[in-house]
């Protein structure tokens, strides 16, 4: 059985709009991958409302709403980098020479909230050459595969269109829910 | 063999070599860092061409749905994984392999 505990941090949105809206997400979820039999019921009622929980708990204070049409159009962007990060990497492993010159680069970060610096840390090691090695609130330290590549450039235009993915905060959040 | 059978096996047959390169990279690459690189960018690739792949072939709209839900799911799980891997390493104090001058 899952206890809701009272102690640690406060939920931000515990209101019940932030909970249905999560149950039916990751009840679809699980609809979608389980194939819908119903008989599975029980086992999906349990594992949404665990998934609700452990989302209320984890998602930062200052989260931000996602624009879908941003999201639509952040997708072929996304694929296509993943694409040539794929042969990118192909062509190094499988050349003779191993043509390689790795190193560690600091990325100063603009983004302003967690989600998108996750989200942007999730992206920079889909990116050709790049790996997230350690996401500090203002720092993103990556590992580069070729430091002659342009890794600053590339990914600040990544960090660019990820702020584009999501509204701007609706009103300054009070100083003591920030955690 | 029908037109979605022969696209499916062709999508499934070109992921085939990114799996491959991961592994060769774990094998060839020289540090914990860069081998990292191969494994996630080149399986994330290859399972991608395999999904879509399968997704071609797929029964029902149903099935695709579960087929892209899957290839989210492992994206993101890799992608997190794998900057958990390199922070381990250098919180490790594992220094980077670099190319000697």
């Amino acid at each position: 059985m899952i206890v809701m505990h009272s102690e640690s941090r406060p939920y931000r949105s515990c209101c019940p709009a932030a909970i249905v809206w999560r149950f039916v997400l990751f009840g679809v979820l699980w609809l979608f991958l389980s194939g819908a039999d119903i008989r599975g019921w029980p086992f999906g009622v349990a594992a949404t409302l665990a998934a609700v929980w452990l989302h209320l708990r984890l998602a930062g204070a200052d989260q931000r709403r996602l624009r879908p049409l941003a999201v639509v159009r952040f997708i072929p962007y996304f694929v296509g980098l993943s694409i040539l990060s794929g042969i990118d990497v192909m062509k190094r492993v499988l050349h003779p020479a191993l043509p390689i010159d790795p190193a560690l680069i600091d990325f100063p970060l603009h983004i302003d909230h967690e989600g998108g610096r996750v989200l942007l840390a999730d992206c920079v090691s889909l990116l050709p050459g790049t790996i997230s090695a350690r996401l500090d609130p203002e720092v993103l330290l990556i590992h580069t595969l070729d430091k002659g590549l342009p890794v600053l450039s590339t990914v600040r235009d990544l960090e660019r269109r990820i702020e584009e993915l999501y509204h701007r905060a609706a009103r300054p959040e009070p100083a003591e829910e920030r955690r | 063999m029908t037109i979605p059978e022969l696209i499916g096996a062709g999508l499934v047959l070109t992921g085939i070599p990114f799996f491959l390169t991961g592994t060769i990279g774990i094998l060839r690459l020289p540090d914990i860092y860069t081998r990292l690189h191969a494994l996630t960018k080149a399986d994330n690739v290859g399972l991608g061409f395999i999904i879509l792949g399968l997704a071609v072939q797929a029964a029902s709209w149903l099935e695709v749905v579960k087929l892209f839900l899957i290839w989210f799911l492992v994206l993101m799980a890799s992608a997190t994984a794998c900057h958990l891997v390199a922070n381990a390493a250098l919180d490790k104090n594992i220094e980077p392999w670099t190319r000697k001058k």
